[in-house]
């Protein structure tokens, strides 16, 4: 098993060096290379991953807009949610597998998992089972509905977007945005 | 709630907060965040471009404060080297590997004076093993030859790995890659293009390098390493230079030489019905690069694998099929078919990261790295064993003057000769004292230099390493 970070910036106008392009994350395990999320910074470079499989964790510019335009035949696994938010006409993606719950690529067991973090672009964390251990994809999180998903983890991915404190706003009586790292970590002590 | 196996928790998908603060600062508090919540978990940042295996380090180069040694991206089977050559009867005149990839078994097999036979279809392998075998020793003046090609507009700044264009780095590489197809000929040709194979394995391991709009690699340590990766292969060339000829052929489709000992590494088949082999995708660009024209050779099937194995049973007396997935083919029962005697040997090896594919070294956790190696032939399969080959003079050995990888590999062979002494097997240590007086003198220089990545056959004690009995 073998991560490549291609991109670690989220939704954020400021970049660095070590932090320029939009989130992207090249897996590869049992012989496949699956790439987890595409964000907008990489549109047109699809070619160069050409990865086996790819996995949207939601609709957000910063994960899936570096698929605009890309007529490909590789399969995109995605929520129903996240597929209705990307178009036909921008994403003209010709192999959309539409995913809940437990699923395979191919061989590969995975796990999919709503997770909150926004209304408008439902999220779904990513529970992989790699030829190493079991590793968590949770980039974009608030909360997720059952901490026991954490157990079995061997590795976490999780979202840096803030530190120490949480980032929320009520949008019509639900909570959105980001739990901090800290939080996150509570979350994955069980706490 | 049961404690979790979690071993690493690495943060990405970083907002203005972490994007603003300074990197040191960053992965500081988060460390510090980490040691507080998390006590038991390596809690890590990630940076763009950086890669993890399961559990190793990222390689962002400028961020590393080990020292970076080139990575050979091929050769996964190097660790397994000295068993499989347990196998291969001491009368063993030759050796045919058909698919060679970058020969460690045929450079090991060669230095005890057996003349090999090599292939590989994929230019990454070819190139390197011809240079090894084939190639002329370069001398300083064909390294300023081979520095000074200018850069040029190739196939890795046109063809799909154009963008971002501007890299000069790029430029330099394809400009080298046509210098060593212009200004040189036949061997010195071999060992430049032998280099510029060892130098792409090591560039290619982070692919996502040359798709960064920043400059991966700068004029100087392009020159740099490719200027090591020029003495590896003198070196080689000093060693088994001229014993053996390698091809670049399509195997299955070509006549077989005739061989004392076949020994065939087929491409790995994944887990699972129906699966494809990914073998050539895994090297496209760079074998591409190396060509400067596209590489477009299809993966052979699980059939064509079967199909050829009566084809090399049928030119050799003993055939050694050598699998990380033997559960693909029925290895047991086609070879059955073919000669008389077939035997299983599984071999295990602990091995840390991921160095199969050339990373480095973890010196944290190990895995079990699993092989399994099919003999078959009409006499008895036996075991050979060979006299260690004595890789340092003990007389002048002087630990301060060899480079970190060496001397952990010299530590490595004296742990391995001092557990000979134990099983009252000779080396060529008079005895038990002299041995550990020999490894304490390497051991005092690692404590010394103090970033010597180490194997679980050691321990780490109060920070010395220490060989374990």
């Amino acid at each position: 098993m073998k991560l490549t970070f291609l991109g670690t910036r989220g939704e954020a106008e400021k970049s660095s060096k070590f932090h320029k392009n939009h989130s992207a994350i090249r897996l590869e395990t049992h012989d496949k290379i699956i790439l987890l999320d595409f964000g907008a910074s990489w549109q047109g470079k699809l070619k160069f991953v050409n990865p086996d499989y790819i996995w949207l964790s939601h609709a957000h510019p910063d994960h899936a807009l570096g698929l605009k335009g890309e007529k490909t035949k590789i399969p995109v696994f995605m929520s129903k949610e996240t597929s209705d938010r990307l178009p036909e006409k921008k994403f003209p993606l010709e192999n959309r597998r539409i995913i809940r719950d437990n699923f395979r690529f191919d061989s590969i067991k995975a796990r999919e998992i709503s997770v909150g973090h926004s209304t408008r672009a439902p999220m779904s964390g990513l529970i992989i089972e790699t030829d190493e251990g079991k590793v968590g994809y949770f980039p974009d999180v608030l909360n997720v509905p059952d901490k026991s998903i954490f157990k079995e983890l061997s590795i976490y991915i999780g979202d840096g977007s803030s530190l120490t404190r949480d980032i929320v706003r009520t949008i019509k009586g639900k909570r959105v945005g980001h739990a901090s790292m800290t939080t996150q970590m509570a979350l994955l002590q069980g706490k | 709630m049961k404690k979790t196996p979690m071993t690493k928790i690495i943060f990405t998908h970083f907002g203005k907060e972490a994007i603003g603060m300074k990197h040191e600062k960053l992965v500081q508090k988060v460390s510090e965040l980490g040691k507080k919540f998390c006590p038991d978990i390596s809690v890590e940042v990630a940076l763009d471009n950086s890669t993890f295996g399961a559990l190793s380090k990222p390689v962002k180069k400028s961020e590393s404060n080990q020292e970076e040694t080139l990575s050979n991206y091929l050769g996964s089977k190097r660790q397994f080297v000295n068993t499989i050559l347990k196998y291969i009867p001491k009368d063993t005149k030759t050796l045919l590997d058909p698919t060679c990839g970058s020969s460690h078994l045929l450079i090991e097999a060669a230095k005890h004076g057996i003349q090999i036979i090599g292939n590989d279809l994929c230019p990454l392998a070819y190139y390197y093993s011809a240079g090894v075998f084939q190639g002329e020793k370069f001398e300083e003046g064909d390294m300023r030859t081979f520095l000074s090609s200018s850069p040029v507009s190739g196939w890795l700044s046109k063809s799909e790995l154009k963008r971002p264009e501007k890299l000069e780095s790029k430029r330099l590489i394809d400009g080298l890659m046509v210098g060593a197809y212009k200004k040189f000929s036949k061997g010195k040709q071999k060992t430049a293009l032998g280099a510029m194979s060892l130098l792409l394995q090591h560039y290619f391991r982070g692919f996502a390098a040359f798709i960064s709009e920043e400059e991966p690699y700068s004029k100087e340590q392009v020159h740099n390493d490719l200027s090591k990766c020029i003495k590896d292969i003198n070196e080689l060339i000093g060693e088994v230079g001229g014993k053996g000829k390698i091809f670049n052929k399509n195997i299955f489709s070509e006549t077989i030489p005739g061989a004392d000992v076949i020994y065939f590494d087929p491409p790995y088949f994944p887990a699972g019905p129906q699966e494809a082999i990914n073998y050539f995708k895994h090297y496209v660009h760079a074998n591409s690069v190396l060509m400067q024209k596209k590489f477009e050779e299809k993966d052979p099937t699980k059939e064509d694998i079967i199909n050829f194995l009566p084809k090399l049973a049928s030119k050799t007396n003993l055939l050694i099929v050598s699998t990380s997935s033997p559960s693909a083919i029925n290895w047991g029962r086609e070879l059955s078919k073919l000669k008389k005697n077939v035997k299983m040997i599984g071999i295990s090896k602990s091995s840390t990261g991921s160095q199969p594919q050339g990373e480095r070294a973890n010196p944290v956790t190990a895995r079990n790295v699993k092989e399994h190696l099919f003999c078959a032939s009409d006499s008895e399969i036996k075991t050979f064993e060979r006299l260690e080959k004595l890789l340092f003079k003990l007389e002048g050995y002087d630990p301060s003057k060899i480079n970190d990888e060496k001397l952990g590999n010299d530590l490595k062979l004296v742990a391995v000769k001092f557990s000979n002494i134990l099983r009252d097997e000779g080396t060529e240590f008079k005895n038990k004292e002299e041995c550990l007086n020999f490894a304490e003198h390497i051991m005092e220089e690692i404590s010394k230099r103090g970033k010597i990545t180490f194997h679980p056959e050691y321990k780490i004690i109060n920070g010395k390493a220490e060989i374990t009995e």
